[in-house]
């Protein structure tokens, strides 16, 4: 499928920790991407304290773009900017992403809140999105 | 909530869909409104159809009385239902721009501080004053609205007809006013069911005084001929122009009518007139209450009779279950749809004006228009089911609209499922579902009422969905929605979402540039800027709560949240000399999100480029240059612009940063150097690393100054010199860039008598420009500029300056923070750096310029052969040099010559060799030779004294010193000694001292390094056998293997030196035996040699080890250190020739280069023997040479050519005789010892003590001290035919400390299975039945050191013939001499022989 996919995750003091373009990779839009998704922290907040879940499914809307969101309890949140909608999918994408997170906190080397730039990072975020949204 | 208070604050929706009046006057009428500068008589009565207290009670549609507070009313003077005006999106776009343009200041709106939002600000501030031209927008817009077929709202509900009292007939006038265009315009509309409502109006000019008398009459007749709504107005009162009419109160009466004309029609020019010239302050309240009549008296009332009409005629029939029943019986059978509907010009469907569905409307709008929005919106939910079955999309979108808008002015506490989907209903069927030319304008239109009664009823969290549900054909139009839903979203509750604020700013400003109002997108983008810097209100709590627990830390120890410990990490402090460049940045974005900070600074560097605001653009388009990850596309488009912007502003640029300084300016981020890797290299036209290092006089390896950690003095060079600086150039982006021009920028501060004058740094440094620099993308290349002083003074690099793509001139800073300080009270409260001097170097006038350089240094050779380099030293400055010094790491690889002047080129051909032939070498020879071990890895070449303690100038003949222009040259002979892959350092340091130090300190230093890799030819080993013939004598047999598989070996000569044995071949003649000397490919040979005493050693020659044993007691037991050095030794060489000519050993060159070998060997053996002793003591505890090694050296040469040739040397051979004689050393002396120890000495010393004593024990094990020797003397046949023979057997004492007691114990070979149950080693091949010893067996004596006791026995046989008589046993213990103590030394040094080899005696017959 030709979709893009925007994955980002978002520490607790509203900077990105990691971000990538799953599937199609759309060089212009990268500024909206980092927009829409900051701008949806807003609703993100609003909407963690509706839902007991940490998979808030689709916080905002953009044209068609939407996206989901899921907080992890240390207040993390996991950003995804989809077009198509398909919620099982990117609530099993979150989980396993929100596991390779917590395996990048267990990293003594890791500072809590500080950039991912581990590739190994990157490569199973990338197979993750394959398994679940591609 | 009252109704009458929400009709007060609904003022925008109310008065835009107020009743109509057509106002229509007689041309007298015209010239009384003429004269006051009104156009119409309906812009006269304007300003008092706003607001008109009415307070009276009507009745609503279904009879039920409420109360009317007050109502508005505007007057047309037209009305033409087919004018429709179309909205393109340019009229929307200059409509936006105007009302832009009318507001002059475009300021930021009050919330945006300096460092984010101030939420309170926003919270607390109305929202129309943040962007007046919206409200301008408004106003306009649907002050604009027009007549329109699908609601009635512009339709009038009644006309006004006046007539002036000064016209002859005023009731023929009024009479022609009816029957005018407009009036049957306005009938032609009606529905037929009411009648129109006409009012008629008297006016009396006050200038007309001669009607004053008839008007009352007039209007009498009037009232009687068209009945009572009539009324007489007076105005124009006011006939004293000149007079005393307050200019004040002129003002006051013209600004009823500007202000009302600003009000309702904001953008209208303003003309320069002022009205009411001939009006009254009573003429104004006549007005006024002519108003108030006319709507009290008759159009209110009319309108109700009009709702009341209607409601009988239509809407009662349709509410309840008849009505539903009824209307669906219509839909079905469909039967009144040709009549009462038709198909407009636009394709649209409207209802006639007759049908029910358009009474309804009418109905609906004129209850809505009585502000009866309860019984409006009922009948617009009936009409609207009508409108939908017919598909009239226009009239349903339209009573879908005036439903939400009732729901919104009379069910406050609805829901928003309720009412935003019915406008979210309309806009869509407005702009989806219709066709008219005017569905924008609709769309719009309602848009903007829905989101004023949003902002009034503070629903903000619905704004942003009206607002962007809006149609946006139009850029500007837009680009306002977006910046009201923006700030609706700083208005939500229960938090503004600045996050959302922020990027529906952008999208506004993203439509403010299309539609180029560069104005406005760049107050857009401000915002966005300053609002993204904000945090977030939990991360201020956090952070404040973290103040706090802080300040009680000591009583409660509370962890810092997360975030907190986020912020404080990724703002590291910084060096206080950034902290201007950081202002310097501060107005561009710098959020983590680096692509919305890319994006934001583009937009406002073009921006400011447009503005010509160059400074501000230059910053943001360099904050843009940094980013690595933006997409290669982008970053060539930035690249491109910041030059644009460059040659834009190079005009400016040029006039402010004049005098040479212009590049200065621009410090761009691309490409980077880091500081860090710049190298200054001195003479870069030499291979090999140089720096100022200091040199220890104890050998060991030149290094940096102070240790490392210490200030570094900077680097010197001399005048003239050529100093490369090399940069390390990374592009970060992903396209490629050039440089060219690359400079560097320096600053040079004169020394001595030239810091008097004036030195610019053009005159003192010559500084090379590299022409061009290409960088690929995120390429990493080395440049290197030279820099050639001509002064003398220090250099500092500032920075290096280039022209980016050939246009950008650009400035790089290269200053560094220098070491943090620590020392004062401020300087520990503060960061505070020394200057950094890593990136500067001094230019010394006293230095030598040399120019070093050496030659032929080889990568490979063979184990043992010798290469011969060079060394050349110039000194191509203007001083002569005094002193030069050169270092090796490895002292046993190298041999050099004594240095030479290269004057004579001949002499320098002379030297053509490492050994020196000799044809007459002596077999046997005795030098003395100094016996000091030392590090003799430094070498003097120039200036050195012969004397000096630390150098090694015994060994070469320093040069005096070097004189301008002259250079010498040094041989090095360079011989693998050992076998494998080793590094070879050279260090060449001259100092800029006149005289030659006494002690090698700081030294401008050269240091080279060359991988060598030696490979295995011969391998030489040493055995040791006891001699059968001599006791005196041992057997030394010396294998040499060749490991070549093609190369055939020629050995020349080998040397054998020590002090106390000479060594003779074992074959008889004169030794020179080529046959035995050439060895092949994979050959082996074995040369035995004799080693016997010296003749000359006739004394024990013990010096070299006593001193080591004095010096050992005294290091171990005397409080005063070792320091004397030990005497000369006499070293006996012994020398076997094989070749024609031999080599001369004892020539200075070899014999320091065998000295080096040897002490490097020494060293080595001492560090892992003796790890307790420092190495510093080492040269004054031990000697170089002991009296009873034997170093043995191997000269060969290559078969079939001279070119390779080289020797083996095998140092320390050891004949087995006791040498462990270091354990005297550990006796306390009886004198001269320290009585006081400091506790950590007195273990060091146990330590040691112990260490020594215990590996005396293990290595005697090995040690034979005597030899015995048996010789038959006589043989005499014994009558029962046995043999009997006289043995001497000698038993030599090779110890030369100890004497030996010894107890000799002859064994019988028959008893030896006996002894050999005892456990004793003996291996016997003998017969053991065919001899017996007699006599005496067992013999005690003692023998003297080196001395010599011989024993007798007898031996019986009992037939001639060999026979193996080495059965005995010889039990020794040493005897000390009798000062010595024998506290360590006694027990240990008893010991038991065995025979180790069979030793056959011939015995004969007689």
């Amino acid at each position: 499928m030709s979709s893009t996919y925007y994955f980002a995750i978002v520490g607790t003091n509203d900077s990105p920790l990691y971000e990538t373009e799953l599937g199609v990779q759309r060089d212009e839009s990268k500024y909206l991407n980092q927009f829409i998704v900051h701008a949806a922290l807003d609703l993100v907040d609003d909407a963690q304290f509706m839902s007991n879940a940490c998979y808030l499914k689709t916080v905002d809307k953009y044209n068609d773009w939407n996206v989901s969101a899921y907080v992890t309890p240390s207040n993390v949140r996991l950003l995804l900017l989809h077009e198509v909608k398909a919620d099982d999918a990117i609530k099993l994408f979150f989980t396993d992403c929100h596991e390779l997170y917590l395996k990048t906190l267990l990293n003594p080397f890791y500072e809590p809140n500080s950039p991912i730039q581990s590739q190994a990072f990157d490569a199973k975020v990338n197979t993750l999105a394959k398994r679940h949204l591609l | 909530m009252p109704r009458a208070s929400l009709a007060q604050k609904k003022d925008f929706v109310t008065k835009a869909f107020c009743p109509r009046i057509l106002a229509l006057a007689s041309p007298g009428v015209q010239d009384a409104c003429a004269v006051n500068g009104f156009d119409t008589f309906a812009d006269l009565l304007s300003p008092f159809g706003q607001d008109v207290l009415t307070q009276i009670t009507i009745q609503d549609g279904q009879g039920a009385p409420y109360f009317l507070d007050k109502i508005n009313v505007r007057f047309t003077t037209d009305f033409n239902i087919e004018k429709s005006p179309t909205q393109s999106s340019s009229d929307v776009d200059s409509l936006v721009n105007s009302c832009a343009a009318a507001c002059v200041e475009h300021a930021d709106p009050p919330f945006i501080g300096k460092d984010g939002v101030i939420l309170d600000a926003a919270m607390a501030d109305d929202i129309s004053t943040w962007a007046p031209w919206y409200t301008l927008f408004r106003q306009q817009w649907v002050g604009d609205m027009q007549p329109s077929e699908h609601e009635t709202f512009m339709h009038p509900v009644g006309c006004l007809l006046v007539a002036s009292g000064s016209e002859a007939d005023p009731i023929g006038a009024l009479r022609a006013l009816q029957t005018s265009a407009a009036v049957q315009r306005v009938l032609a509309c009606g529905d037929g069911g009411t009648k129109m409502l006409f009012y008629y109006m008297l006016l009396h000019d006050g200038r007309d005084t001669a009607a004053l008398q008839t008007i009352d009459l007039q209007f009498d007749q009037v009232r009687k001929t068209l009945g009572q709504n009539s009324a007489l107005l007076k105005i124009n009162t006011n006939t004293d122009l000149l007079g005393a009419a307050d200019a004040g109160e002129r003002i006051k009466i013209s600004s009823i009518w500007s202000s009302d004309i600003s009000a309702t029609r904001p953008l209208a020019a303003q003309p320069e007139k002022s009205y009411g010239e001939m009006l009254t302050m009573r003429d104004v309240a006549a007005l006024r209450d002519a108003v108030k009549l006319m709507l009290v008296r008759s159009v209110v009332p009319h309108m109700q009779y009009v709702v009341r009409v209607l409601s009988d005629q239509t809407a009662s029939e349709r509410r309840g279950i008849t009505g539903r029943l009824f209307s669906a019986g219509r839909r079905y059978l469909n039967t009144t749809k040709a009549e009462n509907t038709y198909v407009g010009a636009d394709g649209e469907v409207y209802y006639r004006h007759k049908s029910p569905e358009a009474m309804l409307r009418k109905l609906a709008d004129c209850s809505f228009m009585l502000k009866d929005y309860r019984f409006a919106q009922s009948v617009y939910q009936i009409a609207r089911r009508d409108f939908q079955s017919e598909k009239a999309w226009l009239c349903y979108a339209g009573a879908q609209e005036m439903i939400g808008v009732c729901k919104l002015l009379w069910e406050v506490q609805t829901t928003k499922a309720e009412f935003d989907s019915v406008f979210e209903d309309a806009v869509s069927t407005y702009v989806h579902k219709t066709r008219t030319p005017r569905r924008h304008f609709l769309a719009v239109r309602c848009t903007v009422v829905y989101y004023e009664l949003l902002k009034h009823h503070r629903f903000y969290m619905f704004a942003p969905g009206a607002l962007l549900r809006g149609p946006s054909f139009s850029a500007s139009l837009a680009a306002l929605l977006n910046e009201q839903a923006a700030y609706s979203y700083l208005k939500a509750v229960p938090r503004p979402n600045v996050r959302k604020f922020a990027f529906y700013a952008m999208l506004a400003s993203q439509a403010f540039q299309r539609a180029h109002m560069s104005d406005l997108a760049n107050r857009c983008l401000h915002m966005v800027r300053v609002s993204l810097k904000s945090r977030p209100q939990e991360q201020i709590r956090a952070d404040s709560d973290d103040e706090k627990s802080h300040g009680k830390a000591t009583v409660g120890a509370k962890r810092p949240t997360r975030a907190s410990m986020d912020e404080k990490a990724a703002a590291p402090s910084l060096p206080t000399t950034d902290e201007a460049s950081v202002d310097k940045v501060s107005v561009t974005a710098k959020t983590k999100w680096t692509a919305i900070d890319s994006y934001i600074n583009h937009e406002l560097g073009r921006q400011s480029m447009a503005a010509h605001n160059f400074g501000e653009a230059f910053q943001y388009f360099m904050a843009l240059m940094g980013d690595e990850k933006t997409p290669p596309k982008l970053q060539s488009k930035y690249l491109q612009e910041l030059l644009q912007l460059f040659l834009e502003s190079s005009d400016q640029l040029a006039g402010d940063y004049d005098g040479g300084k212009q590049a200065s300016a621009i410090e761009l981020s691309i490409p980077s150097i880091d500081p860090q890797l710049v190298r200054i290299i001195m003479s870069p036209e030499l291979e090999g690393e140089d720096a100022m290092l200091e040199w220890r006089p104890d050998g060991s390896s030149p290094g940096k100054i102070g240790g490392g950690s210490g200030p570094q003095l900077p680097r010197c060079c001399s005048v003239g010199e050529v100093v490369a600086v090399l940069l390390v150039v990374t592009n970060p982006l992903a396209i490629g860039v050039t440089l060219s021009n690359l400079t560097l920028e320096c600053a040079f501060e004169a020394s001595g008598d030239a810091a008097a004058t004036e030195t610019t740094v053009d005159s003192a440094l010559d500084i090379s420009v590299v022409s061009t620099v290409i960088l690929e993308g995120e390429q990493t290349t080395m440049v290197t500029v030279q820099i050639v002083p001509r002064r003398a003074g220090s250099v500092s690099i500032l920075g290096a300056k280039y022209l980016l793509c050939d246009i950008l001139p650009t400035f790089k800073s290269l200053v560094l923070p220098g070491r943090r300080m620590n020392d004062t009270k401020d300087q520990r409260m503060g960061v505070v750096h020394t200057p950094d001097t890593t990136l500067g170097f001094s230019v010394n006038s006293d230095l030598p310029r040399l120019e070093v350089t050496v030659d032929d240094l080889p990568d490979t050779l063979m184990s043992g052969s010798m290469h011969r380099a060079c060394l050349r030293v110039a000194n191509s400055g203007t001083l002569p040099c005094h002193s030069v010094a050169m270092w090796v790491s490895h002292p046993s690889f190298v041999g050099i010559r004594p240095p030479r002047l290269c004057n004579d080129e001949a002499e320098l051909a002379e030297d053509t060799g490492m050994y020196v032939p000799l044809s007459d070498v002596r077999k046997h020879e005795r030098v003395q030779v100094p016996n000091v071990l030392r590090d003799y890895s430094t070498f003097v070449l120039v200036g050195g004294q012969t004397d000096t303690p630390g150098s090694s100038a015994h060994c070469v003949e320093p040069l005096g010193s070097l004189g301008p222009g002259e250079a010498f040259t040094v041989p090095i002979w360079i011989r693998g000694d050992r076998v494998g892959a080793h590094t070879l350092s050279l260090c060449v340091g001259a100092s800029s001292a006149a005289t030659a130090p006494k002690d090698l300190v700081v030294m401008r230093s050269r240091r080279f390094e060359v991988d060598l890799l030696v490979t295995a030819s011969l391998r030489v080993n040493a055995f040791v056998r006891p001699s059968a013939r001599n006791p005196r004598e041992r057997l030394l047999g010396v294998e040499v293997e060749n490991m070549q598989p093609d190369l055939s070996v020629q050995l020349v000569q080998t040397t054998f030196t020590s002090g106390f044995y000479e060594l003779v071949p074992v074959s008889s003649g004169n030794g020179r035996e080529p046959h035995r000397a050439l060895v092949g490919p994979r050959q082996s040979v074995s040369l035995v040699y004799r080693a016997r005493p010296h003749a000359t050693a006739d004394r024990p020659c013990d010096s070299p080890e006593m001193f080591a044993v004095r010096a050992l007691r005294q290091f171990i037991y005397s409080s005063e250190k070792p320091a004397s050095t030990p005497e000369p030794i006499g070293l006996v060489y012994s020398n076997n020739v094989f070749a024609e000519q031999g080599i001369d050993c004892t020539h200075h060159s070899l014999q320091s280069y065998i000295t080096r070998s040897q002490a490097h060997r020494r060293r080595n053996v001492l560090r892992s023997a003796y790890p307790l002793i420092p190495d510093k003591y080492h040269s004054a505890m031990f000697p170089l040479f002991e009296s009873f090694g034997i170093d043995f050296v191997l000269f060969w040469s290559q078969v079939g050519g001279a070119e390779r040739a080289g020797h083996h040397s095998i140092s320390g051979i050891d004949l087995g005789v006791p040498h462990d004689y270091l354990v005297e050393g550990l006796n306390p002396p009886t004198e001269g010892a320290a009585r006081t120890w400091l506790s950590d000495t007195m273990h060091d010393r146990e330590a040691l003590i112990q260490s020594i004593a215990s590996r005396s024990e293990s290595a005697l094990r090995s040690e034979r001290p005597l030899d015995v020797l048996i010789r038959v003397e006589a043989v005499q046949q014994s009558d029962c035919s046995l043999y009997v023979a006289d043995v001497a057997i000698s038993v030599y004492n090779h110890s030369w400390r100890y004497g030996y007691q010894f107890t000799l114990d002859l064994l019988s070979p028959h008893e030896l299975d006996q002894f050999v149950a005892e456990g004793a080693k003996m291996e016997y091949s003998g017969s053991r039945a065919a001899w017996s010893w007699l006599d005496e067996t067992s013999h005690s004596s003692s023998v003297e050191p080196h001395g010599l006791t011989v024993v007798r026995a007898r031996l019986s046989c009992y037939a001639p013939g060999m026979i193996d008589v080495a059965v005995w046993r010889l039990q020794a213990s040493a005897m000390l001499p009798a000062a010595v103590p024998t506290v360590f030394s006694s027990k240990s040094l008893d010991c038991v022989l065995y025979p180790t080899q069979p030793h056959f005696v011939h015995v004969g017959t007689v």
